[in-house]
C-alpha cells in the first residue's frame, strides 16, 4: 500500500474483498456447524452476530495492515523461508519452541517485569479461554444434553456425542465454571495492569484513556458482570438474571466491536515477531554487509537490501547514508559538525 | 520566551558519561540508558559525542516499521516502540540517519530515547540536559541559548540529498543553516587533529 490514491483504493479494494470473505466463513461455519442452525441457541445470535462483524473487521484491518511496504517485505519473507523445503522441518521444530516462549509463557514480557508479566498472562489466558469457551458456544457447535443414564450431562460436539458427566464431578465444576474462572484470571489482571497504570510515572507519562484504559475498563466490564449472572443464579435467586444477561450481552459486543480498531488487535499482530525470528535466523547464517566507512559487518545482507528497497517504497531514501552502520552514523554528526567550524576554535 | 528547546553540541561534549548514567533514571525506561556516547576516533582524539533522538518531523523509523508501533506525539516527540506492537524486527535501528534506536534483545523490543517524555511534557528537563557539565546536552529557549552560545542552532540534516527536520537542534558556527552529512568529511588518521591545530 502507498500513498498513492489508486494504490490505495485497490488495497481497500483487496482488504475488504478477503474481510466479505472471512464474514462468510463464519456464517458458513456457523450454519453447517449448527446442523442448518438447528442447534443454533437462538437467545446467542448477538454474539454470533457481533463475532461475525469483528471478523470482517478484523479481517479488513488485518490485510490492511500487512499490505504496508514494510509488513508486506517481512510477511513475504518469513512465510518462503519458513515454508522451504529443505527447512520445514527444522522450521516446525523451532515453531514449537517460539510458539511456547513467545506466545504460551509469554517469557519476552516476564523479561520486562514480573507483575507486568502477571497480568498480561492472566489477561490473556483469562481472554482466551473465555473466547475457546463462548465462541462455539455462541455458533451452535457445542451443546450440552443429557446422557443415556438420565443424570449425567452428555456434551454434543456438531451434533455428535462426545464426553458426558455428572452434575457434581470435578469435570462437572470446570465446565459450569469455565467463564468464571476466566473472569477472576481477567480480573487479577486488569487490577494489576490498572495499578501500574495509576501509580506507575513513566506509564503516567505516556498512556492514553483511548489506547490503554478503555480496553481495560471493557475487559473489567465484561468480566463483572458476567460473574454478576453468576451471583444472580447462585446467591440472589436469580433477580434481575435477565437484565444483568443483557448488560453482559452489551459489553461482551462492546468488546467484540472494539477488538479489531485498538489495542486488543495487537493479538492478530503477535504471530509477526515468529515469522522475524526465520527472517533473522536466516540473516545471521547469511552474507553481512560492511559498514561503508568502519568496514565492520553490522548487519544481514539480506535485511540490509530488503531494508533500501522498503525505504525508497516509503519515501525515505538515504542513499549511500544507508551503507552506515548506526555507529558510523552517530559518530558523523560529531565530525560533520567539526568540519564546519573550519578554523575556528569552537562552535560556541 | 519561547517553548523549551533540546539543544545538543558534541564539540562541547567531555565524554564524563553523566548523561548516560542519568539516562537511566528516566521513569518511561527505569535502569536502561537509552543516550548514546562515542568516542570518535580513538587514535586520533579525545572528542566523543552524545547521541540522543533528533525527534525527526516526518521520523524514518516510524515510516519502516512493519508493526506500525512508533508513533510521534502531537508535541512531536517520537515514542519509543509500543510494545504491544513492536515485533523486533530492527527496521527501524538501521532506517535511523542518526544511528538512534536500540534494540532490547531480552525483551525483543526497539527503545529509544523519547526526550523524558514524563519530564519534558510537564516542562521539566530531560535527565541527561540536567547534569551535563558542558551544556553539551541543554534544555531551554531559543532567548537562552542565543544569549549564551556564539553558535548558531540548526535542525536540517541532510543524507546523501534526502532532507530531514528535527525537533531537536545541533548547534553550529554562526553562518550555517543546516548540516550536510557527509561520510568522508574527516576520516583518516589524525585529520581531527591537523584540522583543529591549523
Amino acid at each position: 500500500m502507498s500513498t498513492n490514491p489508486k494504490a490505495q483504493f485497490k488495497a481497500k479494494g483487496i482488504a475488504f474483498s478477503w474481510a466479505t470473505g472471512v464474514a462468510i466463513l463464519i456464517l458458513a461455519a456457523i450454519y453447517l456447524g449448527s446442523g442448518g442452525l438447528a442447534r443454533f441457541d437462538a437467545p446467542l445470535a448477538a454474539y454470533a452476530s457481533a463475532t461475525i462483524f469483528a471478523g470482517f473487521a478484523i479481517a479488513y484491518r488485518y490485510l490492511m495492515w500487512i499490505q504496508r511496504p514494510p509488513t508486506w517485505r517481512y510477511f513475504v519473507a518469513s512465510w518462503k523461508l519458513f515454508l522451504k523445503p529443505k527447512r520445514l522441518v527444522a522450521n516446525l521444530f523451532k515453531l514449537v519452541k517460539l510458539l511456547w516462549n513467545n506466545i504460551v509463557a509469554q517469557k519476552f514480557i516476564e523479561r520486562r517485569g514480573h507483575s507486568r508479566w502477571i497480568a498480561h498472562m492472566a489477561l490473556a489466558w483469562g481472554c482466551l479461554l473465555a473466547f475457546a469457551i463462548t465462541f462455539p458456544l455462541s455458533w451452535g457447535w457445542i451443546q450440552f444434553s443429557v446422557a443415556a443414564n438420565g443424570s449425567d450431562y452428555l456434551v454434543e460436539v456438531f451434533g455428535k456425542p462426545t464426553i458426558s458427566f455428572a452434575p457434581g464431578s470435578v469435570i462437572g465444576f470446570f465446565f459450569f465454571n469455565g467463564l468464571n474462572i476466566s473472569a477472576v484470571l481477567v480480573l487479577t489482571g486488569v487490577a494489576v495492569a490498572m495499578h501500574r497504570r495509576v501509580f506507575n510515572q513513566g506509564a503516567q507519562a505516556v498512556q492514553s484513556v483511548t489506547d490503554d484504559f478503555i480496553p481495560l475498563f471493557l475487559l473489567f466490564a465484561v468480566a463483572v458482570t458476567g460473574l454478576m449472572i453468576t451471583a444472580s443464579y447462585r446467591l440472589m435467586g436469580g433477580a434481575n438474571f435477565s437484565f444483568l444477561s443483557l448488560l453482559h450481552a452489551f459489553a461482551v459486543i462492546l468488546l467484540l466491536l472494539y477488538m479489531p480498531f485498538g489495542k486488543l488487535f495487537h493479538v492478530i499482530q503477535r504471530p509477526a515477531q515468529l515469522g522475524v525470528a526465520y527472517y533473522k535466523e536466516e540473516g545471521a547464517r547469511g552474507e553481512q554487509a560492511l559498514c561503508a566507512r568502519s568496514g565492520q559487518p553490522y548487519q544481514s545482507k539480506r535485511h540490509h537490501d530488503d531494508l533500501v528497497e522498503v525505504m525508497k517504497e516509503v519515501g525515505v531514501d538515504f542513499g549511500d547514508h544507508q551503507n552506515l552502520s548506526p555507529l558510523e552514523k552517530r559518530k558523523l554528526i560529531a565530525l560533520n559538525q567539526l568540519a564546519l567550524k573550519d578554523d575556528a576554535p569552537f562552535v560556541g | 520566551m519561547g517553548a523549551k528547546q533540546f539543544y545538543i553540541d558534541p564539540s562541547r561534549c567531555i565524554g564524563c558519561n553523566a548523561c548516560v548514567e542519568a539516562c537511566a533514571e528516566c521513569d518511561t525506561h527505569p535502569g536502561v540508558s537509552m543516550i548514546h556516547l562515542e568516542q570518535i576516533q580513538r587514535g586520533d582524539t579525545v572528542q566523543t559525542t552524545p547521541i540522543i533522538c533528533m525527534h525527526c518531523d516526518e521520523p524514518a523509523c516510524a515510516a519502516v516499521c512493519p508493526a506500525d508501533a512508533i508513533k510521534r506525539t502531537p508535541d512531536g516527540v517520537v515514542q519509543s516502540s509500543l510494545k504491544p506492537r513492536c515485533i523486533g524486527c530492527t527496521n527501524c535501528v538501521y532506517a535511523c540517519p542518526f544511528g538512534v534506536p536500540k534494540y532490547d534483545v531480552a525483551v525483543d523490543q526497539m527503545m529509544k530515547c523519547d526526550m523524558c517524555y514524563d519530564r519534558t511534557s510537564v516542562g521539566k528537563k530531560p535527565m541527561c540536559a540536567t547534569v551535563c557539565p558542558s551544556q553539551a546536552l541543554f534544555f531551554g529557549t531559543p532567548e537562552e541559548i542565543a544569549e549564551m552560545r556564539g553558535g548558531t542552532p540548526i535542525n536540517k540534516f541532510i543524507f546523501d540529498g534526502k532532507v530531514v527536520t528535527t525537533k531537536v537542534h545541533l548547534m553550529v558556527p554562526k553562518g550555517h543553516v543546516q548540516l550536510d552529512v557527509k561520510p568522508n568529511v574527516l576520516v583518516r588518521k589524525s585529520d581531527l587533529l591537523i584540522k583543529s591545530r591549523v
